[in-house]
C-alpha cells in the first residue's frame, strides 16, 4: 500500500491538487493533466493553510494520526517520558517537566530554537526551488568534541519558544514555499515537536517532516515516531564504540544503537526516492562525515549499509571536517582530512555496490 | 619603574590575548583590569608607605615580589585554559575572561601601583623636596614608559621569549634596589638580610636566563598551553604571536591563539566558494589583489584559473610567510613560489592607497571588523578606495560572520550595516550566506547577480578547466536564488547605519555579536549602548553637575573631590586622545608599526615635557591653581577642535606634499595632546599638598584618579564611544567631561589658598 502511495505522491500532484482543492472549495480533486508553474505552486502552498481536508496527492504521514487524535496521544506519551527523561539513549532520568536539566542541558521541558528559515545548502533533493524549512533546536544529547555548532549545542544560544510558536514557524516555512520541515537535533525535544506538529496539521501543515538526527535514537522512541516522520536524515558517525565513547561524551553505545535505529527508520519510511521534480518526500537519507585518521570507520560503515540495507539507499559522504571546539584536545582529530582519506571512503562505498551516493568532489577544480 | 610597568603590561597583555583570542573588547577588559588594580595598589597599598619606617626596605621587598609575580603571571596565563577546562579551539566567555585576567593581573598590577607611591616618598627622601616629587616621579615614569615601549618592541619581543624578558626585567629591578640599598648596608641586620636576598635573587634570575632554565620553563608552559601537541614553533613578532603545531604532516598555524591556516589541506568548503565563485563570475579575471589570508589555499585555488596573470598578496607580518616557508608543504610551496604571485609585507589598506595598479578582483582575507584595525577593511572609505582600484567589471570579495544555525539581532545588525555600507558604494551586491561566513560580492557590473550553474559550466568549458564533478552541489547551492530572499529577510529591520573610518559602528556590532554568543546576559546592555548619542552624553554632565550642586548646597563636604575628579577626567582624556590618534592615523595612512610606535612615543614625550614644565615653572604655589584651571580650559577647547584638523587634512590628502606634512602634523598633535594631559599632574599634587600634608597619600590618590580615568577611557572609548559616536562625537564627549570638571574646580576655587576667587 505504501509503495503505490509513494508513486502517486509527487510534489507536482500535491501542489496541483491543493490548488484545485482551494479553487474548487472542497470538490473531489481530479487530474488536471497539465503542469503548473512555480507561481501557482506558491499560491497553492499559501492557501493550503485554510484547507483542513486531505489532498489526494502527497499526504504527510502525520496527517492520518492527527485526524484520529493519535498524534496528540503520542505527543502526550513522549511528554510523560520526560518526567523521568528517557527520550534519548542517555536515559538520565531527570524530571524535565519540573525544569530539571539532563545530560543534554535543555532547560527542562522548555523548547529553545536558535534559527528557523529556508535552507538552500541541505541535500539537493531537500532544497528544490523553495528550500528546506530548517528549524534548529538548541542543546544536544551527544555533545561531540568536534561540534561545529557548539555555541548552540553546548551553550544553548537561542530563544525560548512555546509549542504554538514552533507550530507557527512550521506554517510560516510552508507559506514561503519550503518543501519540508527539517528539524535539526530533535531528539530531546521530540515531545514538543509532536505537539507543535499536531497544532500545525490542524492549521493546514502539509509538508513532509524531516527528522535530522545524530542517529543515536532509542527504538522505543522511534516506534512512537512511526507514522509521523516522512524523511529520516540520520548521521552514522562512528563504527567503533571506543571512538564514540571518546569523542561524544561517553556514548559508547552509539554504533550499536544507531545501527538498530537506522534499520528501524528504513522499516518505517523505506528507500528515499525523489519525486519527478526531484524533491524528496519520504525515505531514509544517511549522512556520514569522514574523519581524520579513519576515526569514523568510514569503510566499515559503508560495508554495513550495503549488507543490511538496499543498495540504492541514499548516502551522503561528507568531507567538511574541520578541527573545532575541543577537537584540539585529541591530536588524532586535530587536523583536516586528506584527499586520500575521502577517496578511500567513497571508493569503498562504490566497491560494496552502493549506488545512490551523494559525493562532494574533494578539491573540485584540478590544477 | 615606568619601564618595567610598560614592559610587564605589554608582555602579559600579549600572553592573555593569545589565550582569549581577543577582539577590541578583550583588550579593553584586560587593560581595564590592569589599570584599576594598579590604581588600587597605589592608593591603598601605597598609603601604607606613610606608616612604614623602613621605606626603602619595603620598596625593595615590593620590587622583589613584583619581579617574582611577573613570570608567575605569564606561567598562569599559559596554563589558564587547561586550568579552567577550556580547550584550545574553544572561546573563553566574558565572565571567565574578566575574572581570570583579574586574578592573574592582581599581584603584578597592585604591586606595581604600590611602587609608584613608594617611589614618590623615596624620591622626596633623597631630594628633600615634597610637593614636586610626585610630579618628578611622574616625569621619570613617563620617560621610563617611552623607553620601555621602544625596548619591548624592538628588542625584547623579537629576540627573547616572554620568560627571558620578564626575568631580565627582574634582574634590572633588583639591581636598582641593590644600588639604592647599598649605602645602608651597615645599618642593621634587616638591611643586610634584604641585600643578601637581593643578591641571591639576582644570581638566581641570571642563572635561570643564562643557564637555559627559562627556556625550559618556556617550553614546558607552551606545551601545556597547547595541550601537549607537537609545537614545532612559537614566536612573537611586532604584530603578534604565531604558534605552529605539527600533526602527521599537517601544520596548523595559530595566529594570536586562533587556528588560522592549516597546510597542506585548506578549509575546502570556504576557500572554494571564496575564490571560485567570484573568479567564475568575472568574464576574464587577470589581476588579483589578496589583502591578508592568501596563503594556505586561496592563492592556490585562484592560480587554477588560466586567465589569472598576476596576484598581488599583502600580508602584514613577515613572520607568517617565513614560517610557511620554514615548514613547507606542497600546497604552500607551489602557491608562494609561483612567478605570478607577488608578496608584499605591508598593511593592505596602505598598499591599496599607494598602488597605481588596477585589479579585476580584490579579495579581503579579514572576515570580521572585530577591532579598530580590522574595521578599516569594512568602511565606506575603504570600499570607495577599492572601487577606484578596480577595473571595469571588477569585483570586491569579502566575508563576514554568518550563521545558518543561529540567527540573532546582533548578527543581523552587523551584516545589515556592512551590506548598507557596500550598497552606498557599489551598484550590485550578491550575498552568499553560509555557515560561519557570509560572502559578499560587490561590483558595478551586473554579472555577479546573474551567475548560475549554466554560466559556470560555460566558463569551465571555455577555459578547459578540469573538474572532479562538473559543478558540485556545495558550489551550486551557494548560487541558489533563494539565498537572495533569504538575506533580505535576514537583514530586515536591521541596522541602517553606515560604517565609516571615523565612525566605526561595524566594530560595535561585531563586539555585540561576540558578546551575544559569550555573555548573553549582557545583551540588553549592549542594545542600550547602541542608542547612545551626543544628546544623551551631553545630558550626563548636566545631571552630574546638578547632583553635585545639590549635595554641596546641603553642606556636604565635597571640596576635596575637585582636583582628583579633574585628574580623573584628564586620565580619561589622555587615554581617549591616545586611542583616537592611533585610530585616526590607521584610518588615514594604514597600519605602519613604527609610526604607531612613534605616535605613542610623541604622546608620552609630550606628557613628560608637560609634567616637567609644570613641576618647575610656577615658583609660587599660589599660581598653581590658576595655571591648572587654564590648562583645563585649553584641554576643553582642544577637545572640541582637534578632530576637525584631521577631517580637514583628510579632505586634501591628494597631493604628496600634504600627505607628508600631515604625517608631521600627526606627530605634533600627539605631542600637544601629551603635553596637555601631562601638565596637570604635578600641579594637582602641589595644590593638593597645601591642604593636606601626606605626600604618599596625595600622590597615591591622584595617581589612582589618573589611572581610573584611563580605565574608564580605555573601556568606554574603544568599545562604545569611538564605535558608536565616532571620532568627533568621542572628542566632544571628552570636552564635555572636562567642562564638568572645570566647573567643579572653578566653583571650589575659593577653598584653595591662592585660588581664583578669594
Amino acid at each position: 500500500m505504501k509503495d503505490s502511495f509513494l508513486e502517486k505522491s509527487t510534489r507536482r500532484n500535491f501542489l496541483r491538487d491543493t490548488t484545485r482543492l482551494f479553487l474548487a472549495a472542497g470538490l473531489p480533486s481530479t487530474f488536471l493533466g497539465c503542469a503548473r508553474n512555480e507561481a501557482s505552486g506558491k499560491e497553492a502552498t499559501t492557501t493550503v493553510e485554510k484547507s483542513a481536508k486531505t489532498a489526494s496527492g502527497f499526504e504527510p504521514a502525520y496527517l492520518k494520526l492527527h485526524k484520529t487524535g493519535e498524534l496528540r496521544k503520542r505527543a502526550e506519551k513522549l511528554r510523560a517520558i520526560m518526567q523521568e527523561c528517557r527520550l534519548c539513549p542517555r536515559q538520565c532520568g531527570v524530571n524535565r517537566l519540573e525544569g530539571e536539566k539532563g545530560f543534554c542541558r535543555a532547560p527542562g521541558a522548555t523548547l529553545v530554537v536558535s534559527a528557523s528559515h529556508p535552507h538552500f545548502g541541505e541535500e539537493r533533493p531537500l532544497v528544490g526551488k523553495g528550500g528546506s524549512g530548517t528549524i534548529f533546536l538548541t542543546h544536544c544529547n551527544l555533545r561531540c568534541v568536534f561540534c561545529q555548532n557548539w555555541q548552540i549545542s553546548q551553550l544553548g544560544r537561542g530563544a525560548e519558544s512555546s509549542t504554538d510558536e514552533l507550530a507557527g514557524m512550521m506554517l510560516g516555512l510552508q507559506k514561503i514555499g519550503c518543501h519540508n520541515i527539517n528539524l535539526v537535533t530533535p531528539t530531546h525535544y521530540s515531545a514538543s515537536i509532536l505537539e507543535a506538529l499536531d497544532t500545525a496539521a490542524r492549521k493546514g501543515l502539509r509538508l513532509p517532516v524531516v527528522y535530522n538526527t545524530s542517529g543515536w535514537e532509542r527504538l522505543e522512541i522511534l516506534k512512537v515516531l512511526d507514522g509521523i516522520v516522512d524523511i529520516y536524515l540520520p548521521d552514522f558517525k562512528y563504527w567503533d564504540s571506543d571512538m564514540s565513547e571518546k569523542y561524544s561524551s561517553g556514548a559508547e553505545s552509539y554504533p550499536e544503537v544507531t545501527r538498530e535505529a537506522i534499520l528501524d527508520m528504513h522499516r518505517q519510511v523505506g528507500v528515499a526516492k525523489p519525486a519527478k521534480d526531484g524533491i524528496m518526500q519520504r525515505g531514509l537519507m544517511i549522512r556520514h562525515l569522514v574523519m581524520p585518521n579513519n576515526t569514523a570507520g568510514s569503510e566499515k560503515i559503508m560495508e554495513w549499509i550495503a549488507e543490511n540495507l538496499p543498495k540504492d539507499t541514499y548516502v551522503n559522504i561528507m568531507a567538511q571536517y574541520n578541527p573545532l571546539y575541543k577537537a584540539f584536545d585529541y591530536p588524532e582529530i586535530s587536523k583536516r582530512i586528506t584527499g586520500a582519506e575521502y577517496e578511500k571512503a567513497v571508493h569503498r562505498a562504490k566497491e560494496v555496490g552502493l549506488t545512490n551516493l551523494d559525493i562532494q568532489g574533494y578539491l573540485w577544480l584540478k590544477q | 619603574m615606568g619601564f618595567s610597568g610598560l614592559v610587564a603590561e605589554i608582555l602579559v597583555l600579549r600572553e592573555l590575548l593569545i589565550v582569549f583570542s581577543g577582539n577590541e573588547l578583550c583588550i579593553g577588559i584586560i587593560l581595564a583590569n590592569w589599570l584599576i588594580l594598579e590604581a588600587f595598589g597605589c592608593f591603598v597599598v601605597g598609603r601604607k608607605a606613610e606608616k612604614s619606617g623602613n621605606r626603602l626596605e619595603t620598596f625593595t621587598v615590593i620590587t622583589i615580589l613584583f619581579s617574582l609575580s611577573l613570570p608567575t603571571a605569564v606561567f598562569l596565563t599559559r596554563i589558564l585554559k587547561t586550568a579552567i577546562g577550556i580547550s584550545v579551539g574553544e572561546g573563553v566567555g566574558f565572565l571567565p575572561m574578566f575574572y581570570s585576567s583579574f586574578l592573574i593581573l592582581l599581584p603584578v598590577s597592585i604591586l606595581h601601583g604600590a611602587l609608584f607611591t613608594f617611589s614618590c616618598r623615596i624620591y622626596s627622601m633623597f631630594s628633600g623636596e615634597d610637593e614636586s616629587s610626585a610630579g618628578r616621579v611622574y616625569v621619570y615614569e613617563t620617560v621610563g614608559t617611552i623607553i620601555g615601549g621602544i625596548v619591548c618592541t624592538w628588542l625584547l619581543i623579537p629576540y627573547l621569549n616572554t620568560f627571558q624578558a620578564s626575568l631580565w626585567l627582574a634582574v634590572l629591578n633588583l639591581v636598582v634596589c641593590l644600588v639604592l640599598l647599598a649605602p645602608y648596608r651597615k645599618t642593621g641586620l634587616f638591611q643586610k638580610a634584604i641585600l643578601g636576598v637581593l643578591s641571591v635573587l639576582i644570581f638566581l634570575s641570571g642563572y635561570l636566563v643564562l643557564g637555559g632554565q627559562a627556556d625550559r620553563l618556556h617550553d614546558y608552559s607552551v606545551k601545556a598551553q597547547w595541550k601537549n601537541q607537537n609545537v614545532v614553533h612559537y614566536q612573537n613578532s611586532q604584530y603578534g604571536n604565531i604558534c605552529t603545531l605539527e600533526n602527521e604532516g599537517q601544520y596548523i598555524f595559530f595566529l594570536d591563539g586562533i587556528a588560522g591556516i592549516i597546510t597542506p589541506v585548506p578549509d575546502i568548503p570556504f576557500v572554494e566558494e571564496f575564490v571560485h565563485l567570484p573568479l567564475l563570475a568575472h568574464p576574464e579575471p587577470a589581476r588579483l589583489l589578496v589583502l591578508s589570508g592568501g596563503a594556505g589555499g586561496v592563492i592556490n585555488e585562484a592560480l587554477k584559473h588560466p586567465s589569472v596573470k598576476a596576484i598581488e598578496y599583502s600580508e602584514l607580518d613577515p613572520l607568517l610567510l617565513d614560517l610557511l616557508r620554514k615548514f613547507p608543504t606542497s600546497l604552500t610551496e607551489s602557491e608562494l613560489n609561483d612567478a605570478r604571485v607577488k608578496i608584499r609585507h605591508i598593511d593592505g589598506r596602505l598598499l591599496l592607497k599607494t598602488t597605481r595598479n588596477k585589479y579585476d578582483l580584490i579579495l579581503v582575507g579579514i572576515h570580521e571588523p572585530s577591532n579598530l584595525q580590522a574595521n578599516r577593511f569594512f568602511t565606506e572609505e575603504f570600499f570607495s578606495l577599492t572601487k577606484e582600484r578596480l577595473n571595469n567589471g571588477g569585483i570586491l570579495v569579502l566575508g563576514l560572520p554568518g550563521s545558518l544555525t543561529y540567527s540573532s539581532d546582533e548578527l543581523k545588525n552587523l551584516n545589515s550595516c556592512i551590506f548598507n555600507t557596500l550598497k552606498s558604494v557599489f551598484s550590485h551586491i550578491r550575498v552568499i550566506p553560509g555557515d560561519g561566513k557570509n560572502l559578499f560580492l560587490s561590483s558595478d557590473s551586473p554579472g555577479i547577480s546573474t551567475i548560475d550553474r549554466a554560466q559556470i559550466i560555460e566558463r569551465l568549458n571555455q577555459w578547459n578547466l578540469e573538474a572532479d564533478v562538473v559543478v558540485p552541489w556545495r558550489i551550486e547551492n551557494k548560487l541558489h536564488h533563494g539565498w537572495q530572499d533569504w538575506f533580505s529577510r535576514f537583514v530586515e529591520g536591521g541596522s541602517e547605519k553606515i560604517n565609516s573610518d571615523f565612525n566605526p559602528v561595524g566594530l560595535f556590532y561585531s563586539i555585540s555579536h561576540w558578546n551575544a554568543l559569550f555573555a548573553p546576559s549582557l545583551r540588553g546592555l549592549f542594545r542600550q549602548l547602541e542608542r547612545i548619542d551626543l544628546r544623551i552624553v551631553a545630558l550626563l554632565p548636566v545631571v552630574f553637575l546638578l547632583l553635585y550642586f545639590l549635595l554641596r548646597s546641603r553642606n556636604i563636604q565635597l571640596f576635596r573631590s575637585g582636583i582628583p575628579f579633574s585628574i580623573f577626567t584628564t586620565g580619561f582624556a589622555g587615554m581617549i586622545f591616545d586611542l583616537m590618534l592611533i585610530f585616526a592615523f590607521q584610518a588615514i595612512y594604514g597600519y605602519v608599526f613604527s609610526w604607531i610606535g612613534l605616535l605613542v612615543a610623541f604622546f608620552m614625550a609630550g606628557a613628560a615635557c608637560g609634567a616637567m614644565l609644570t613641576t618647575r615653572f610656577p615658583e609660587q604655589t599660589t599660581d598653581c591653581f590658576k595655571l591648572f584651571t587654564k590648562i583645563e580650559l585649553v584641554i576643553i577647547c582642544w577637545s572640541f577642535g582637534w578632530p576637525f584638523i584631521f577631517l580637514a587634512v583628510n579632505a586634501y590628502l591628494g597631493s604628496p606634499g600634504v600627505f607628508f606634512l600631515s604625517k608631521m602634523l600627526f606627530l605634533l598633535i600627539s605631542l600637544i595632546c601629551g603635553l596637555l594631559v601631562g601638565a596637570q599632574f604635578p600641579l594637582a599634587n602641589r595644590i593638593y599638598l597645601q591642604n593636606y600634608t601626606s605626600l604618599s597619600r596625595t600622590a597615591g590618590l591622584l595617581y589612582a584618579s589618573d589611572l581610573l580615568g584611563g580605565w574608564f577611557g580605555g573601556i568606554a572609548g574603544a568599545v562604545v564611544l569611538l564605535p558608536v559616536l565616532g571620532l568627533v562625537g568621542t572628542s566632544m564627549t571628552v570636552g564635555m567631561l572636562k567642562l564638568t570638571s572645570l566647573i567643579v574646580i572653578a566653583t571650589q576655587g575659593g577653598r584653595y589658598p591662592g585660588g581664583g576667587k578669594t
